[in-house]
């Protein structure tokens, strides 16, 4: 509804806009101070997000942060400890296997059954699911293409590298044409090269309008595939936003990176931090936030410091978490 | 997925291919094992029935064991080995593969309950497949013994559901422990050491639980492995009315033995249920 609209008339919207309205209203997953213990221990504390049909949605945290233990609750297999949790307008509680037979799920951990096939593997799955013989083999046929794997299709999955397994995996999660697909970690342990090919096959997905939803420590995996993230530690959401939102609410937009020598960035630190907007030191370098990094550098070699190595970078969602939380994502 | 799609989303089932797909993906498994275990499963028997059956047997025979017996010795011993080799496999079945390649290794099992299926599906689809694998075995052997000549009555083809019934009376409370230990510290070991191993000696295999002394009979009575031998002698040798009473069970007893079988397979299966659940809830 537009400020011009005269008050009184909502219930005389256009067809369009109301149903513009009830998708915002309905969003394909919804938690409301979800919480999940396992014993004394608190594993996620009260969050709340909604994820929209169509979006790609990421939980970016350290490992423990809580990433996992939200996932298996919104993928309907661990059963939440407070709160309340809908996905795809169910309740994960008492609908299940309702919302398991809509959902594709790729585990942090490969649990492919390696004594079968690549081929084997996709059909069992496809079985569990309910889906005819007859209706797999086309079905299988497609997803290894788009897996990469057609030539490997009557091979066993236990001499697959990690990069293949990790594609397979994926595959195996589509055999049901998800509506939303699940990634936990999707690409931690793979090679930079295995990485960017599977980043290649999510970013097909999620042009086909796939919703995608993923929980990643890497910065850069959020950066390539996230519309939207939040950032998790210790349970909690602490920012949410798109990467590009969370980099201008939470930090400057560029970062000079001093090396002065281990012993010496501390005692440098006080030099320069008039010349950002904050200064952060780490165990081997000095971050300086600031507006224009090569002006900064500049003006910390006229007051004739002169660090080891110095870089210019634009600031990154390593940089929101590292603010947010006083500490790295990766250690 | 370039340019094609293959829409499966309208043929999935809101509740999954339940255990039917369960077993679907054993048989696949199996296919890949089967000549391997037939000839395993084929081999024990002979062994067994030529050293014990026919060698052993030879002895008892001739010296007066079998006119008190009223049979030969074969056929008293069949029936036994029948349901104690059914009981070995599937106790074999109900360790290692469960927690090994379900819950540790694999962990198939969390694969599986990431689809429609449900935890209690998952538990049953695994005890519908080792009771089968019993079966199988039971049938086998049952199909040696008939070549040895030692079936004596159409009767005895009921050794095949009993000696399952038995299997599962042990294997599905076994499957509760495997579901249950996160790590494996020589419990399987024990298991077969001290359970299976002395069960097989003294349920009445190789001579009537009459022979021991009586606590040896009482502790016969918690053996599953007893009450199955009991109930496949009644099944192969009852109806030929043996003077020596072997294979003679009246109804409170064979009604017992059932009873008794039947109440520890469905605290098994149901108890599975519940752990596979916490288990795959996590």
């Amino acid at each position: 509804m537009t400020s011009s609209d005269p008050p009184g008339r909502s219930s005389d919207l256009a067809p369009r806009s109301a149903d513009r309205l009830r998708r915002t209203a309905d969003p394909l997953i919804e938690a409301v101070g979800l919480s999940k213990r396992f014993g004394g221990f608190q594993a996620v504390r009260a969050v709340d997000f909604s994820v929209a049909r169509g979006e790609s949605f990421g939980f970016l945290g350290p490992n423990g942060a809580g990433k996992s233990s939200t996932m298996r609750m919104v993928g309907a297999v661990s059963p939440a400890s407070g709160g309340r949790l809908r996905v795809l307008g169910l309740d994960p509680a008492v609908e299940g296997p309702t919302i398991r037979s809509r959902l594709g799920v790729v585990p942090q951990q490969d649990n492919l059954d390696l004594e079968l096939t690549v081929w084997e593997n996709l059909y069992i799955y496809g079985r569990y699911f309910g889906i005819p013989k007859r209706a797999l083999r086309p079905k299988i046929e497609e997803l290894l293409d788009f897996a990469q794997l057609a030539d490997r299709a009557r091979d066993k999955v236990e001499p697959l590298s990690g990069g293949m397994k990790r594609r397979l995996t994926i595959a195996r999660s589509l055999i049901n044409d998800p509506e939303i697909l699940l990634l936990d970690e999707p690409t931690t342990g793979l090679d930079p090269q295995a990485r960017h090919v599977l980043w290649d096959r999510l970013y097909r997905l999620k042009h086909q309008g796939v919703t995608l939803v993923l929980t990643t420590h890497y910065m850069d995996e959020a950066e390539q595939l996230c519309d939207r993230l939040v950032v998790m530690d210790h349970g909690e959401i602490v920012a949410e936003g798109s990467p590009a939102q969370l980099i201008t609410e939470h930090v400057s937009r560029e970062v000079a990176e001093l090396r002065f020598g281990i012993d010496e960035n501390e005692a440098r630190a006080a030099q320069v931090a008039d010349l950002a907007e904050r200064v952060e030191v780490l165990a081997d370098r000095l971050l300086l936030y600031v507006a224009d990094g090569e002006a900064v550098l500049r003006a910390v070699h006229e007051r004739g410091l002169q660090p080891v190595s110095s870089l210019v970078r634009r600031a990154s969602l390593e940089d929101v978490f590292l603010r947010l939380t006083g500490r790295s994502l990766v250690d | 997925m370039a340019g094609r799609h293959t829409p499966t989303r309208h043929l999935v089932r809101a509740h999954g291919g339940g255990v039917a797909s369960l077993f679907g993906y054993s048989l696949i498994t199996a296919r890949r094992y089967f000549k391997v275990s037939a000839m395993a499963q084929l081999g024990a028997p002979v062994l067994y029935l030529l050293s014990l059956g026919i060698g052993l047997g030879s002895i008892v025979n001739a010296r007066s064991g079998g006119q008190s017996l009223g049979t030969s010795y074969l056929s008293f011993l069949a029936p036994a080995l029948i349901a104690a080799t059914a009981l070995q496999v599937a106790v074999g079945e109900s360790t290692y593969p469960i927690l090994f390649g379900g819950f540790k290794f694999q962990r198939i099992y969390f694969a599986m309950s990431a689809t429609p299926l449900t935890a209690q599906q998952i538990a049953g689809g695994v005890l519908a497949w080792i009771a089968t694998r019993a079966a199988f075995s039971a049938t086998l052997y049952l199909a040696v013994v008939a070549c040895f000549g030692g079936v004596r009555s159409v009767g005895a083809l009921l050794c095949v559901p009993i000696a399952t019934l038995g299997a599962m009376a042990l294997a599905a409370p076994i499957a509760v422990y495997s579901a249950t230990v996160e790590t494996e510290r020589g419990g399987f070991a024990a298991i077969f050491r001290f359970l299976v191993m002395p069960m097989f000696l003294f349920s009445g295999t190789f001579y009537p639980v009459s022979s021991l002394p009586g606590w040896g009979q009482a502790l016969a009575w918690l053996s599953p492995l007893w009450h199955a031998t009991e109930l496949a002698r009644w099944a192969s040798l009852g109806s030929l009315q043996l003077r020596s009473g072997i294979g003679q069970v009246g109804t409170a007893a064979l009604l017992g033995h059932l009873a008794f079988l039947t109440a520890l397979t469905v605290a098994g299966v149901l108890l599975t249920g519940w752990r596979f659940r916490v288990r795959l809830s996590k």
